[in-house]
């Protein structure tokens, strides 16, 4: 069975991820040239999955978000505040020769964990995903994500809530 | 990413910036179309990537209101994966 070190953030001095391949160009260019230097611009963090030698097989970034509802009906908007802070889980992807092993799974359970401890620190209400395509909406919808918009077929923007995570690794014992 | 590229997207250019976008695409051994595509599709991805904001359609945030209204439930899909087998270990 192959073993895998826990999810950890990206050091590029220990990482390699020179020949990091999920079949997405846009995913496997961004891990490459930019992935160290948005740690130091801040705008998202990643995290990695990688072999007990350094190498980098699957990857997420992560950036704080806020999901702006203000254009909800007037009753709505009245209730609550517009905007809710949420975690945005921007990129997965994970290197397509070790595909199915379940540490797409894996890495995004990290993820989940991390946003409910967020919540019980500093408020987040969700965790908000970015599907690139139709097939990678169903992988986000088989892990339990609901669309934005609950009757549009191209919305490509999912979430799940932190409350009904937090009851989910609950109920699973974590 | 979908093979079937049954969609046109035209775009107006001027000369230069043609020129300029041909010798960028012959740098990297593309053709134009897929220099084009590639460098728009990176571009997209990342603008999507790190959204300080996510602006919500009115169906959208009323959807995503009801939602946070309700109580705390299980989310049984999300238990189903997270309960699926490895095909690894972790090394602790």
């Amino acid at each position: 069975m192959t073993d895998l070190r826990r999810p950890e953030p990206l050091d590029p001095a220990r990482h390699d991820r020179s020949s990091f391949e999920s079949g997405e160009p846009a995913l496997d260019e961004w891990l490459r040239r930019y992935a160290g230097q948005n740690r130091r611009r801040d705008t998202a963090a990643t995290w990695v999955v990688a072999t007990p030698e350094g190498q980098v097989v699957a990857y997420a970034s992560l950036a704080m978000t806020a999901i702006d509802r203000s254009a909800a009906p007037r009753a709505v908007a009245k209730q609550a505040p517009d905007s809710v802070p949420a975690l945005l889980l921007g990129r997965l992807a994970v290197d397509r020769r070790l595909a199915g092993l379940g540490i797409g799974t894996a890495l995004v359970a990290h993820v989940l964990a991390t946003a409910v401890e967020l919540n019980e620190k500093a408020a987040c209400r969700a965790v908000v995903v970015t599907a690139l395509h139709a097939r990678a909406r169903s992988w986000w919808e088989r892990l339990g994500f609901h669309p934005f918009h609950p009757d549009d077929p191209t919305e490509t923007d999912l979430y799940l809530l932190t409350s009904e995570i937090e009851a989910t690794l609950r109920g699973l014992g974590e | 990413m979908s093979t079937i590229k049954e969609q046109r997207l035209q775009i107006r250019v001027d000369p230069q910036r043609k020129q300029l976008l041909e010798r960028a695409a012959d740098a990297t051994h593309q053709n134009l179309s897929a220099f084009v595509l590639q460098a728009a599709s990176q571009q997209a991805e990342a603008v999507l990537a790190e959204r300080s904001v996510i602006e919500l359609s009115p169906q959208a945030a009323q959807a995503f209101s009801d939602a946070l209204a309700q109580p705390a439930r299980v989310n049984e899909r999300l238990a189903a994966a997270l309960d699926r087998p490895r095909g690894f270990r972790w090394v602790d």
